[in-house]
């Protein structure tokens, strides 16, 4: 409850002082089932997805990857967190940074697909979100759920924003909704991405920009038609396609 | 591109009708009071999918107002910190503005904030006026039952008899998943049935027989609880059972061929269940890499803690498989597969049952395993031996019968303590027993003429037991990246062997016999002790300073009486007591960020060597002291610029302790023809091991490339003095030589013709062994280097037909500096063709023809050996459960085993008899089902 009226003082100050000028960075932890993945592949027998659910089913309690998202009034940025590696080992990471202009409706984004990358620039895409009949708390934010489908993974994408932070923005490069997502869950657990801590500001929140992003430049749909091609080429040649490529 | 079309699509057609509609909707959100909701979200939807079209936020008066609505069937949704979101219809189709007037909400009732809301974290659904809220994230104890947990969801009350009211109404009929539960008392089952199982409870009014009819419902109707149980994902099971018959060969020994296989596998998310057995004197031994992870379950990909801590790093490991030996130290996992057919007629049986259980934040896993596998062989052998200035020739025919059985169990109990700490104990136990008989009769030649001519008679049987513990204790620290690991082992085991030796050898140029009749019996027993710790300090974020100890202390005796016609022979009889002890330690320093990773380290180690012999009669006595202390630097650079390119370049120093065995200055003088000494100044082998490895590829074209080279030189390496005397009889002793080497060379690079049809693997592989030797107190250094090209094109059309061809080479250049006149060369090709195709009605056929090339012209030795397998199957019942297949194996039946190497300054060849030709009937049932058509092969 005191979390409740924390989050309304807060809007009611948000109103009067700065209701224009919202800042922040958002931490995401976010989760991949592979056993569930894998049980959606077309071309698994049902004692192959067996197989799967009994070799791996108990791995799927996995920690996870944090992400960090920034905003500000122009401009967010959504990219893998700098975790202090444990393991003492360091495994190369695709380049994942989503930049997005609210002002100027752009996509500015740098992409690490099949081994190679790219700078993706386009208008930002509008995705069309059903608005669902539930509600549910994440970090003191209580959420409305919201629906979409992407056809290109064929994924049904369900998000959970909040007016309270009142930032059309998302993790993920989904947003449109008249407030933060501040959770993403794809075709029912598959992925879910959570929001683990999120910090608020009225002051100016820089956006740290990749110092040099190389890439070939593409634009959305050409982005995704190789992700199309390849994912269609593995299922036909009953590979596993999210072995390689984000799901 | 579908979804960028679909965007531009609705973007067009939204422009279009915004431009042509000018309604305003309008309206206020306030309290049940009045107040205005300052800054509520206001949303517009369609009404028949709720796709949302605008949305705005109310003023300091809670007015909103959306502009530029086109005609249509809508709802406008108003959501506020704290209330229910409200939804309310609107439909502009008349084309006219539309003022909603005031809407009111109404606050969410305290409980359901802070029970459901907030505490059991349950996202809440609305129907209409009516919520709903997943049970399943109200947290109740371990084993509580449904009752438990009800008592925890606002709204329900439980009277101290069971009973249950809802909403103040009384629940007079309890479901589940719809169906009514044990009659129609209601405590039945919320008494019973575990809270863990259930996933949603719902609660709605009962309809007597007469509403159901009338559709007509009273007001104070008693009310309904529906139980729904969770969907277990992680349950399963499958099973199959494979039985087949054979033809009887002519030429074989014992019987038709048969085959039974069988196994079984039940799951769910905490236990794990399987059974498998299998039967069969085909050699083949059926058990694939599917067959392992059905085995094992979660414990399948779990290839043993490294326990002996070292320099690596978290990073890479090995993942090895296969067949290994079947000794007593060998795994549950190598038995397994431990199928390899080298000729003979095999009798085999495996038999396994294995149970994990997992939960939470505990392991447990326990597997039983026994195999047997009895071999009859009858092998031709030829083995030439090269010396300065004569060739030896040893022909022979050995005649083999052996049986081995094992008993063996692996146990392991994993707790994480808390996030920072964890442990695990493990504990194998194994039994063995193995007879073998072999008779063996040989004429020995020196520069082809007869020197003399043996029998040998060797019956033997070993039994034996292993006893293993491990402990491993894992600590992480609060500082990120700073962590220890301790490791404890104990290995105990016992050898028995009884052997019974006869030889009868008539040496043609002395005319003299030799005959000898031993009976040895052994007992060998091995206490190892290890411990092993481990500690990382992070400095700063990329580097880590990683320092490890290991600690071996390994204990032999051997206990050995020969009897020799009976008698005592007081010279072989023998003791002995040794002692192993290492002392390892090391540190490194490591680099690692953005995918680099380079490690520098420095280890020192210490074996101290001590053990005393003495004979049965005394007069052979002595003992071992020995410390060796050597040096051990270490560099590895691994780089992964990209996630498709991965590079890596190491250099290591390896120093191996001399077997106690090989220090002892004993002879054994058991074979007439191999006289053994053991060499007390013989030192550690010592080499530097460099390799280089890379590999890069093109996913989108699937094109991949590698490439592997290692280089490995010896300062001091193991290898052997040879003297011959006249009579052929050849005294061995173990010594230390210098100036050996190794170099390997492998590569491969695959790439489709066309994309998921015609794919082309090509390997290449190389290897050069040079190791010097004392033949007749000459040196003698052996260079032998093998080629290994390979091709493999594969070709799948379509779904109902696919061949594969691949042809390996491999060439093996010897040179024996000590007599250039025997530098040979081996070829040992093998070509192979594979077709699987779909007949006719459902029929399908599977053939493959392989032919194998054996040349060794300094020997005028050419075999070529086909082999062709066939068969035709066809699937019935539903899901393809039945298999029925008829196959013939080695249909031309010119099958033969040959085996061709050299090592050292000897060549080898042998040929061994093989089952024949024979016709199977199969028949498989899976409960799962089989997967119809052609296989598709998945390899790159």
């Amino acid at each position: 409850m005191k979390k409740f009226l924390v989050a309304i003082i807060f809007l009611s100050i948000s109103l009067s002082t700065f209701a224009q000028s919202l800042n922040g960075v958002i931490v995401y932890n976010r989760k991949v089932n592979y056993v569930s993945i894998m049980t959606r592949l077309p071309f698994l027998t049902s004692e192959e997805i067996d197989r799967v659910k009994l070799t791996w089913g108990n791995n799927s309690d996995n920690k996870g990857t944090n992400y960090v998202y920034f905003f500000n009034e122009a401009q967010s940025l959504y990219t893998q967190s700098e975790e202090e590696n444990e393991g003492g080992y360091s495994w190369s990471e695709e380049k994942y940074v989503l930049q997005r202009d609210h002002k100027k409706k752009t996509v500015n984004d740098w992409r690490e697909v099949l081994g190679k990358r790219y700078l993706v620039e386009d208008d930002l895409p509008k995705y069309k979100w059903k608005i669902l009949n539930e509600i549910k708390e994440i970090e003191g934010y209580l959420c409305m759920k919201a629906e979409t489908y992407d056809p290109v993974k064929d994924q049904t994408i369900h998000a959970w924003f909040s007016d309270g932070i009142i930032f059309s923005g998302g993790p993920e490069g989904f947003a449109g909704l008249p407030g933060m997502i501040l959770e993403l869950n794809i075709n029912d657990g598959d992925v879910v991405v959570t929001a683990t801590d999120i910090k608020l500001t009225p002051d100016k929140v820089d956006i740290p920009l990749p110092k040099k992003m190389k890439g070939k430049s593409i634009d959305i749909q050409g982005f995704d038609s190789i992700i199309s091609m390849f994912i269609a080429e593995s299922i036909a040649a009953e590979r596993n396609p999210y072995w390689r490529i984000r799901y | 591109m579908n979804k960028i079309v679909l965007i531009l699509l609705l973007s067009l057609f939204s422009f279009t009708i915004f431009s042509q509609s000018n309604i305003t909707i309008k309206g206020s959100v306030s309290d049940t009071l009045g107040n205005p909701l300052i800054q509520a979200t206001v949303l517009l939807l369609e009404r028949q999918d709720s796709t949302m079209v605008d949305y705005t936020r109310c003023e300091m008066d809670g007015s909103f107002k959306f502009k530029d609505v086109s005609k249509g069937d809508y709802v406008v949704k108003s959501t506020y910190v704290g209330f229910l979101p409200l939804m309310i219809g609107a439909n502009t189709m008349s084309g006219e503005d539309l003022d909603l007037g005031q809407i009111k909400m109404t606050e969410l009732a305290e409980e359901l904030m802070t029970v459901v809301i907030k505490a059991a974290k349950a996202p809440i659904v609305m129907r209409g006026d009516t919520i709903e809220y997943d049970a399943s994230t109200f947290k109740v104890p371990e084993g509580s039952t449904v009752e438990d947990l009800l008592r925890r969801l606002p709204g329900i009350e439980i009277e101290q008899d069971g009973s249950i009211s809802a909403d103040g109404k009384d629940v007079n009929k309890v479901t589940v998943d719809g169906k009514s539960f044990f009659g129609s008392d209601p405590k039945a089952a919320t008494k019973n049935l575990p809270a863990e199982g259930i996933s949603k409870v719902q609660v709605f009014d009962t309809e007597t027989s007469e509403e159901e009819v009338t559709g007509i419902k009273s007001a104070d109707s008693d009310k309904t609880m529906n139980l729904e149980l969770k969907e277990e994902f992680k349950k399963g099971g499958f099973g199959k059972v494979i039985a087949a018959a054979g033809t009887q060969n002519r030429t074989a020994l014992n019987g038709p061929r048969a085959e039974l296989k069988g196994n079984f596998n039940k799951f769910n998310d905490k236990i794990q269940f399987s059974i498998v057995g299998v039967g069969n004197n085909t050699g083949r031994n059926g058990l694939s890499w599917d067959d392992y992870r059905d085995f094992m379950g979660s414990q399948a990909f779990n290839f043993g803690d490294d326990l002996e801590f070292g320099f690596g790093g978290g990073g890479r490991g090995y993942f090895t498989f296969g067949g290994g030996d079947s000794g007593i130290e060998s795994s549950i996992q190598s038995l397994f597969f431990n199928g390899g057919n080298s000729g003979g007629i095999p009798l085999n049986y495996n038999a396994g049952a294995s149970f994990n259980y997992e939960h939470k934040k505990t392991k447990f896993s326990s597997v039983y395993y026994y195999n047997q596998q009895g071999l009859v062989k009858e092998t031709q052998m030829d083995q030439s031996r090269f010396y300065d200035d004569f060739t030896s020739v040893e022909q022979g025919l050995e005649t083999n019968d052996s049986n081995f059985q094992g008993h063996r169990m692996e146990l392991s109990f994993e707790q994480e303590i808390d996030t920072l700490h964890s442990f695990k104990v493990t504990a194998n136990g194994a039994f063995i027993d193995q007879t073998v008989g072999q008779v063996e009769s040989a004429n020995l030649f020196r520069n082809n003429v007869l020197n003399s001519q043996s029998s040998f008679d060797n019956q033997s049987d070993k039994e034996g037991y292993l006893g293993n513990a491990t402990f491993l204790f894992r600590k992480k620290f609060k500082k990120k990246g700073r962590r220890a690991g301790i490791n404890f082992s104990y290995l105990k085991s016992e050898l028995d062997t009884d052997e019974n030796q006869v030889s009868d050898s008539y040496f043609v140029a002395n005319d003299s016999t030799a005959i000898f009749n031993y009976l040895n019996e052994d007992m060998a027993t091995k206490d190892l002790f290890k411990a092993n710790a481990v500690y990382v300090e992070p400095l700063g974020k990329k580097f880590f300073w990683q320092s490890f100890y290991n600690y071996s202390n390994r204990q032999e005796t051997g206990d050995r009486i020969v009897l020799e016609s009976e008698e005592l022979d007081g010279f072989l009889s023998r003791n002995f007591n040794n002692t192993i002890l290492l002392n390892r330690v090391g540190s490194s320093l490591r680099y690692s960020h953005d995918g680099y990773n380079l490690t520098a380290g420095l280890a020192h180690q210490n074996y101290d060597l001590q053990g005393d012999f003495v004979s049965e009669n005394a007069l052979l006595k002595g003992v071992v002291d020995k410390q060796f202390d050597n040096w051990l630097p270490y560099f590895n650079v691994d780089i992964s610029p990209q996630r498709n390119t991965y590079l890596s370049a190491g250099y290591t120093r390896q120093a191996v302790e001399p077997n106690i065995a090989d220090l002892q200055p004993i002879v054994d003088t058991r074979n007439p023809f191999y006289i053994r000494e053991g060499n007390l100044n013989l030192t550690p082998e010592l080499s530097n091991i460099y390799s280089i490895s890379g590999n890069h590829n093109w996913p989108l074209e699937a094109i991949r490339v590698s490439l592997n080279l290692s280089y490995s030189e010896y300062d001091s390496q193991f290898s052997t003095e040879e003297t011959v005397d006249e009579n052929l009889v050849t005294f061995l002793r173990p010594i230390n030589v210098e100036g050996g080497e190794e170099r390997s060379v492998w590569s491969s690079f695959s790439f489709p013709i066309i994309k998921n049809k015609l794919t082309v693997r090509t390997n290449f592989s190389y290897d050069l062994g040079k190791r010097p030797s004392l033949v007749n107190k000459v040196e003698n250094i052996t260079t032998r280097q093998t080629y290994n090209p390979s091709i493999r094109v594969s070709y799948t059309p379509s779904t109902e037909f696919s061949i594969n061809g691949s042809a390996r080479l491999r060439i093996t250049d010897t040179e024996y500096d000590i007599n250039v006149s025997q530098n040979q060369r081996i070829i040992n090709n093998n070509y192979s063709l594979t077709m699987n195709s779909k007949l006719f009605a459902k029929i399908y056929s599977n053939a493959s023809f392989s032919y194998n090339v054996n040349v060794n012209e300094r020997f005028n030795f050419e075999e070529n050996v086909p082999l062709l397998n066939a068969s035709l199957y066809r699937h019935f019942l539903p899901d393809n459960k039945l298999e029925v297949r008829v196959s013939v194996y080695d249909l031309l039946g010119r099958s033969q085993n040959i085996s061709q190497s050299t090592f050292g300054n000897s060549v080898f060849f042998s040929t061994s008899d093989v089952i024949g030709r024979y016709f199977m009937l199969s028949l498989s049932y899976n409960i799962r089902g089989m997967k119809g058509g052609i296989e598709k092969s998945r390899w790159w």
